[in-house]
Order: C-alpha cells, then sequence, then structure tokens
C-alpha cells in the first residue's frame, strides 16, 4: 500500500478508495493514442484487473505519441507489448490479452466481465457497437475522440443517485460516413492532443469510482490545445430517438461497418466470391513478426518493401492481405498504376476472417 | 451571435458564406448549410446554443453563442 500513499492521503480517498480501484475491473478497446494514457495511469494508480483489446501492431508512425511503445515494438502487437510494459509498471494489476478487433460476438462475450469499458478506438463502427452493447448491459463507459489540434471526451451510460443516464447516441444518433471524418492517421494529430485527452479519460474514469459526485454528467468536454480554449457542451436526452439494436441479436445481426459507411454493398458483394483461385498470387503486406500467419502459399512482402520489390509480382492475379484490411487497400491502390496488365484485388477485411474464409472455400 | 465550429466543420463551413442571423429555427439552417456544402449530408451536426444540445426545431432567437460540433474520431 505504500506505493499508493499519496492517494491515500487524499480526503475522501483513503484506504477505502484505494480498495475501490483494486476491486475495479476496466476494458480499454484500442491500445493507441488514447488507449495508452489510460492504461498508463490506471495501472500505476492500482486498479485491480486491466483488459487491452485491440487487434492492431506498432507502427513506426504511432511513436512520436504513444509513448509505451519504442522503436524495437514495431511490428510487434500493441496489446502483447502492452500487457508485458504494464506488468512491469506494477505486478499488482492483473493485465488480460485481447490481442484482436472488437467485433459484436467478442463484445457480448467480454464486457460482461467488467465493470467500466473504455472507448479509446478510432473506427464509428466500434464506438456505436460499444455504445449499444455497453447499454444493453448497462455499463457505465468513458469516451475519448480527437481531431488534429482537438480533444473531447465524455462518461455515458452513467448517473447518479437515479439522475437521467445519457449515450453518444444521444448527441449523434446516427454516424457520419466514417471516410468523412478522417482518423490520426488519415489527417494528421498533434502528438500531445491523444496524450493529454487520454489523461483526461483516465482522470473521469478514477473520479467516477472514487468522487461519483463530482462527474460532470451527460457534459461533453472538449479542448482546442493550439488556441487552449475549452467548452463544454450538456447533452439532452433525445426524445426523437432512432432505431438502435437493442438486444443481444440485434447487435449480432447489425452489420455496424456498413452502418458506418466503412464499405459498401459492392465491395461486400464482391468479398469472398472470386478471391481464392488457383492462379492468385497471394501477397502478404504485413512485417514478417505478425501474427496469425497465413496458412496458405503466400508471399510475404512488407507495404513499404513493396515498391522495391514490384517486380516479384510476375502474375496475372494478385490478391493483397494485410492484418485489417487497411495496408492491403493501400498495396492495391499502389500497384493499381504501376501494373496495368494485372489483375489486383485486396482483402478487405481482418486477417482472421480472410483465414476462415480460406479455410472454408 | 458568436458561432463557434469544432472538428471538420472549420474545413467545409465558410462562416462568411453564411448570413448566421437570419434563420429562425435550427433546421432552417441546417437545410442552408447541407445545400451550401453538400459534404455536410454525410456528416452529422449537433447543435448547441449556451454550451447546450438544441433540437432542429430550437427558434435561434437572442441567442449569444452557437456552437456546431461534428462527430471526431480517436486516435
Amino acid at each position: 500500500m505504500e506505493r499508493y500513499q499519496k492517494h491515500i492521503s487524499l480526503p475522501g480517498f483513503g484506504l477505502e478508495g484505494q480498495e475501490i480501484l483494486r476491486n475495479t475491473s476496466v476494458l480499454i478497446i484500442g491500445a493507441g493514442g488514447l488507449g495508452v494514457p489510460v492504461m498508463q495511469q490506471l495501472t500505476a494508480c492500482g486498479v485491480g484487473t486491466i483488459g487491452i483489446l485491440d487487434g492492431d501492431s506498432i507502427d513506426i508512425s504511432n511513436l512520436h505519441r504513444q509513448l509505451l511503445y519504442t522503436e524495437q515494438d514495431v511490428g510487434k502487437s500493441k496489446v502483447e507489448v502492452a500487457a508485458q510494459k504494464l506488468q512491469q509498471m506494477n505486478s499488482e494489476v492483473s493485465i488480460k490479452k485481447y490481442p484482436f478487433f472488437l467485433k459484436a460476438e467478442n463484445a457480448l462475450e467480454i464486457f460482461p466481465h467488467y465493470d467500466v469499458i473504455v472507448d479509446a478506438t478510432d473506427r464509428f463502427d466500434a464506438r456505436y457497437l460499444i455504445n449499444d452493447v455497453c447499454v444493453l448491459l448497462q455499463k457505465v463507459w468513458v469516451y475519448g475522440a480527437v481531431f488534429q489540434w482537438e480533444g473531447q471526451w465524455a462518461v455515458w451510460n452513467f448517473s447518479v443517485n437515479s439522475s437521467v443516464k445519457t449515450t453518444y447516441r444521444d448527441l449523434f444518433p446516427k454516424p457520419p460516413k466514417a471516410t468523412m471524418i478522417p482518423d490520426c492517421n488519415a489527417q494528421g494529430v498533434f502528438a500531445t492532443v491523444p496524450v493529454i485527452t487520454g489523461y483526461f479519460m483516465a482522470n473521469e474514469l478514477i473520479k467516477l469510482l472514487i468522487y461519483p459526485n463530482e462527474i460532470s454528467l451527460n457534459m461533453l468536454s472538449y479542448l482546442n490545445f493550439l488556441n487552449n480554449k475549452s467548452h463544454t457542451l450538456t447533452i439532452v436526452p433525445r426524445v426523437d430517438f432512432t432505431e438502435a439494436p437493442s438486444s443481444s441479436k440485434e447487435i449480432l445481426d447489425f452489420d455496424y461497418s456498413y452502418y458506418c459507411g466503412y464499405e459498401t454493398k459492392i465491395e461486400k458483394q464482391k468479398g469472398g466470391q472470386e478471391q481464392f483461385e488457383k492462379d492468385v498470387l497471394i501477397v502478404d503486406v504485413r512485417q514478417p513478426e505478425e501474427f496469425p500467419k497465413l496458412p496458405v502459399k503466400c508471399l510475404q512482402i512488407p507495404l513499404a518493401e513493396l515498391p522495391q520489390r514490384i517486380h516479384e509480382l510476375n502474375t496475372k492475379k494478385v490478391l493483397f492481405v494485410c492484418q485489417s484490411g487497411i495496408r492491403s487497400k493501400k498495396a492495391y491502390e499502389l500497384c493499381k498504376t504501376l501494373l496495368p496488365e494485372t489483375q489486383l484485388d485486396y482483402f478487405a477485411g481482418h486477417v482472421e476472417q480472410f483465414i476462415k474464409k480460406y479455410q472454408h472455400a | 451571435m458568436k458561432v463557434l465550429l469544432f472538428g471538420i466543420l472549420s474545413e467545409h463551413i465558410q462562416t462568411s458564406k453564411v448570413p448566421w442571423e437570419s434563420f429562425k429555427t435550427v433546421k432552417e439552417l441546417e437545410s442552408f448549410l447541407m445545400e451550401q456544402f453538400p459534404v455536410l449530408h454525410n456528416i452529422p451536426i449537433q447543435f448547441a446554443v449556451n454550451h447546450q444540445m438544441v433540437s432542429s426545431d430550437f427558434e435561434l432567437k437572442n441567442v449569444e453563442e452557437l456552437a456546431l460540433m461534428p462527430p471526431f474520431s480517436g486516435g
């Protein structure tokens, strides 16, 4: 308990507060710019169980703002590296690893084991899924989001003394077309914005456990880090509520990616039909360290090496595969102009979906 | 009326092209913005008056500060 002495001596915190933290479990979805500061702070102050969910691996361009990772970690699983480092930071905390992306199936399975859910993702399909599952399971969730020099955060689905609860769907009942709101990778982000926004999220999370009456209920907080101007927005429950999936079955059947505009109907229909023909050269554009390996004969060319090694794609048909469908699309777009004669395609989904489809083909 | 544009909205809305004081309701303003800047058909906007969320039938009379909040992605 000595390590928590400075918390324990705070008025209203004490041993009791520390015990509350120790008995709390938090699931952090997204181990990137927002997730890293949240998990570092919660680990340091002794939150008993911390789950980390992310299917991504560390990219060199993450390092300017994701301060848990080093150059040696590039290409490795974020969850694996984060878990190892957090455990070194505080051996008393139980770290649970979920090295995959959030889907309705795993959300419904994992969320019930946690007291608080943290949305540190950069995708709208994940955010609406988190919202709907938290409403169904009556979980409080802490949210953060950033745009270039701006950050915002809130505590959703939380009430004190039976006050009214609001959710992200009260703020935005329907998602934007996701491509219209670029993420950090596409639009850039000022390094300290996700870091500080993440600490505000951790701050709200610890407060809702220890000082729940201090939480600004139903409020979106906002800070512009360029001019230091802050703003708040009081959320009012909607009466004109749009329909949202509200049972486990509805959530499982709902296509959140399509709903948020990540995949067009045409792309969906195309997927998985012509991709496994025998004469197709499958090219894995991930780093060699990334898992799972493809259970199929393939050529491994990391995306960054593709321009120099493009001569190796000397077949008529090529299919690119990667971890999440982002790099495979980039590879496809890169080669489209360089190899006009080749019939190119890319697998738009997660590598695990690819393996499943391949095995069933 | 002081107008605040957050996130990506400052890229899409040219404030000088909007007669902010001339709309009776939020709905009227919203329709004008969508017509003037068609990209907004794909970006929902939450309007707030004096730091509080308002619905589309809210009357824009004697408003000190109007804020327009779009969705933010993540980090």
